[in-house]
């Protein structure tokens, strides 16, 4: 995969949602997003963006420890060097305290009937 | 020195030596236990999972009537072909490379006759073709095309890979084999010193899939290790081998290469 400049994600918490902001983590060393706007409350809606500037082989969100945490929707905006952004839209998913969620997707293959 | 380090040569003083026994040296597989090991002693255990991927909505280009078959374009060279039923079955494929092999494959030779085109690989309800580094064009016209080759093939009844070659492959036992002991004498001796660990999964027909483990999990160049080493060596022992898949969960390696790299923090 190319060097990843930048993501934008956007979460959507359903009923259980997390205390303080996420964090997450590229090739194993977690790092803060650069901006945040909303929260993860149950009901809330997340914006963050974050700057990797590196070459990706693991891109996780870091998961809750305390109580589960329920996600509805994820956005994810890719920025990857010398290539155009792709977005990849992510259903629900449960992240119980011991689980952190990837957030490396592939560009979706666009299909058509032949 | 990490543990697992120290534990290794422990093992090779205390294993017992007659005058007909030669030293026994750690598997792999002993090797990624004491690895994995240690990160359990050192880490909490956390898990990696992925969440559904939405689909973003297709392009409704075209619907002919009969067997459908939805084309997704990979690259500007590749474009596969998914097609409603499996095209070959028992596990089977074929890379075809060139119009020289074609004889292995009935639906090849149907589509290397349509021109422009370069290999193509067969395994389950897919189809992928590739087509010339050179060719610009838009591919929907060729996908159109190759589509209804693909279409009236099936349709026909005709095999898509060649009877006599099916006969003559080597059963999966045999190929399980020769792919092991590849793994075993060339493989991952080569890959120890990235701490990584290479097993195969399963074979279907002439299908390999193999798991990466240790530092080849989640490593940013597992897949030039697969395509530039793995692949070759794993030809020389099985010419008729198939597709190889890697089968790895890469997001959730407990000791991807990267992650154990030493930090200003020490």
């Amino acid at each position: 995969m190319p060097r990843l400049e930048t993501f934008d994600i956007t979460i959507r918490t359903g009923e259980r949602g997390l205390d303080g902001t996420p964090r997450f983590s590229i090739n194993g060393f977690p790092l803060e997003f650069d901006t945040t706007d909303g929260s993860a409350t149950p009901g809330g809606v997340l914006e963050a963006t974050g700057n990797p500037g590196s070459y990706p082989h693991s891109l996780v969100l870091v998961g809750p420890e305390a109580s589960p945490w329920d996600i509805e929707e994820v956005e994810i905006t890719y920025y990857m060097e010398g290539s155009e952004p792709y977005t990849v839209y992510l259903g629900p998913i449960t992240l119980e305290t011991d689980a952190d969620l990837s957030l490396l997707y592939d560009q979706p293959l666009q299909t058509f009937d032949v | 020195m990490p543990s697992w380090f120290t534990k290794l040569f422990e093992k090779q003083d205390n294993s017992s030596m007659g005058h007909d026994e030669r030293p026994s040296f750690p598997t792999g597989s002993d090797y990624l236990d004491m690895v994995m090991d240690e990160e359990t002693e050192s880490a909490p255990e956390r898990r990696v999972v992925r969440a559904p991927v939405l689909d973003p909505g297709e392009e409704e280009f075209e619907s002919p009537k009969g067997l459908r078959i939805k084309a997704a374009i990979l690259s500007p060279t590749s474009c596969r072909f998914m097609v409603e039923r499996p095209v070959v079955e028992g596990g089977y494929s074929l890379v075809v490379l060139g119009p020289e092999s074609m004889h292995k494959s009935p639906l090849a030779e149907a589509l290397f006759d349509l021109g422009r085109i370069e290999a193509v690989i067969i395994h389950g309800a897919n189809v992928t073709v590739a087509r010339s580094p050179e060719e610009r064009s838009d591919w929907k016209p060729l996908a159109t095309a190759i589509g209804a080759r693909i279409r009236s093939h099936l349709e026909a009844g005709r095999p898509c890979i060649a009877h006599e070659y099916l006969n003559e492959l080597p059963s999966e036992s045999a190929i399980r084999e020769r792919l092991e002991k590849a793994l075993d004498q060339v493989i991952n001796p080569g890959i120890a010193a990235h701490s990584g660990y290479i097993q195969l999964d399963r074979v279907e027909g002439n299908t390999a899939y193999i798991e990466m483990q240790g530092g080849c999990q989640g490593c940013a160049a597992s897949q030039m290790t697969l395509r530039d080493g793995v692949e070759q060596i794993f030809r020389e022992a099985v010419p008729q081998l198939g597709l190889i898949l890697d089968v790895t969960d890469h997001d959730s390696g407990t000791n991807p290469f990267y992650a154990s790299m030493p930090t200003d923090e020490g």
